[in-house]
């Protein structure tokens, strides 16, 4: 007996972790305390090297820009200067267009519409030779993050909280093969839901022949999503075509994001 | 003590390659410098020390990389066993048939992760994808495979003649793992 297994040692081990592994990957479905442990565990290990070694990273990067943009610094400024005190002003109206608002939905009964918390994180690993598109932000529980919660940057949509972990989490991004978000056509207010498909294009699923939706049109998070509020822009329609042997069109979109340079995002969580 | 490199270098792969190897992606792809090490460690070693390794690598890579439990350990061991079943015939001396190994493995690797993933997590991924990150990867690996094993042999030693023709030394003495029983 000992001698059958001294001989076929590397056929068993392999079966054994293949295996597992297939077990590990059917377990996914129905996270229990097995699998959560072990994610727990190694991320709590791996979160102060993955800081460390992003912050090097950032610093580095950081440096080589500073001493490329040395020459355009004044110029950049000035700019920036004059920015800052157009967004004041802009903030200014939109706050007095938003308590205009409230107030008018009051006057006609409207529900209150979900207010939203920002906890702003940084993204600290993502694997790029996955193909899933996933990246790890050092925001978790401690942090009141919870599976589900939108994920948007200053310029639009970048995904979902897939996993939480104490002090980490992982997003999944909107090009992820199973990711999808509820959106509309800005212009037509055609709904139809964002779906990622591994690659840099987005695709707007169950839109019919019949809808108006145009290249160039802006697709933004529809009022029916439970996790963004409305009007969260997600893409531009970069093209449509019919499908063949189907009544729905094939719309691809460009993204608002550049997942590629995501560095920093903002977690959605609806106020108490 | 080169247990202890191992497993070092096995983390310092699984951080580099989710922090540092975003910074160098281009095209869709990025090299995979846990499968490279993954790659290098069953070349070496024709014990069953590589199966684990690779299984524990491919774990930490998923948690790292925020990936699904179980899809890398899964490829990463498939690939380390496919190595130990040719790693005799693929010793070769000459740095291109090691990037042609390196080449070889990389389009398998990447096979096997289009195949698990429009299998078991009900992706669609076309043909084409595999194929177009499989060019990418096999030509990260293929520039940085052949140099990262001629260093990493230095620390950590093999078990056969592939030591000697890495480095140009003395081969070493097979070292056996564990001891026949009965």
């Amino acid at each position: 007996m000992p001698e059958f297994f001294w001989k076929w040692r590397k056929e068993i081990a392999f079966s054994l972790l293949i295996l597992i592994s297939l077990g590990l990957l059917v377990a996914q479905r129905q996270p229990d305390i097995f699998t959560t442990g072990i994610r727990q565990g190694v991320a709590l290990v791996l979160l102060p090297l993955q800081k460390l070694s992003t912050a090097a990273i950032h610093r580095a990067r950081h440096t080589v820009s500073l001493l490329t943009s040395l020459g355009t610094l004044r110029s950049e400024n000035t700019a920036l200067k004059n920015q800052v005190e157009r967004l004041r002003l802009e903030i200014l109206r939109l706050k007095e267009g938003a308590a205009e608002n409230a107030a008018l939905r009051q006057q006609l009964g409207y529900k209150q519409k979900t207010r939203w918390k920002f906890i702003p994180a940084e993204v600290i690993a993502r694997d790029p030779a996955s193909w899933l598109e996933r990246v790890r932000v050092n925001r978790g529980y401690s942090d009141g993050v919870r599976a589900g919660a939108g994920v948007i940057t200053p310029l639009g949509v970048a995904g979902r909280i897939s996993e939480v972990n104490f002090y980490s989490a992982t997003v999944m991004l909107l090009p992820d093969p199973q990711s999808s978000v509820a959106a509309e056509d800005e212009r037509s207010r055609v709904p139809g839901t964002v779906k990622g498909n591994g690659s840099r294009s987005l695709a707007l699923l169950h839109v019919t022949g019949e809808d108006d939706v145009r290249a160039g049109d802006p697709v933004v998070t529809s009022s029916i999503s439970t996790i963004f509020p409305s009007g969260i822009p997600v893409g531009e329609v970069a093209g449509v075509a019919p499908r063949e042997n189907d009544l729905m069109l094939e719309i691809h979109l460009k993204p608002r994001v550049e997942f590629n340079t995501l560095d920093r995002v903002l977690i959605l969580e609806p106020e108490e | 003590m080169d247990r202890v490199w191992i497993v070092m270098f096995g983390i310092l792969a699984v951080v580099l390659q989710t922090t540092l190897s975003p910074v160098v992606a281009c095209c869709g792809g990025a090299p995979d410098v846990v499968f490279l090490f993954v790659v290098f460690l069953a070349l070496q070693r024709r014990t069953t020390l590589g199966l684990w390794f690779a299984f524990a690598l491919g774990l930490v890579q998923d948690v790292a990389g925020g990936g699904p439990l179980g899809l890398n350990p899964s490829i990463l061991v498939a690939v380390a066993y496919l190595v130990s079943l040719l790693r005799t015939k693929l010793f070769k001396e000459n740095y291109s048939a090691q990037v042609l190994i390196v080449v070889l493995l990389t389009c398998a690797q990447q096979f096997f992760m289009f195949y698990w993933m429009n299998t078991l997590l009900n992706t669609e991924f076309q043909l084409g994808q595999w194929l177009s990150r499989a060019a990418v990867m096999s030509l990260y690996h293929a520039l940085l495979g052949p140099p990262l094993f001629a260093g990493l042999a230095r620390l950590i030693p093999g078990d056969d003649v592939y030591q000697h023709l890495i480095l140009g030394g003395p081969p070493h003495t097979p070292r056996l793992r564990f001891r026949r029983m009965g």
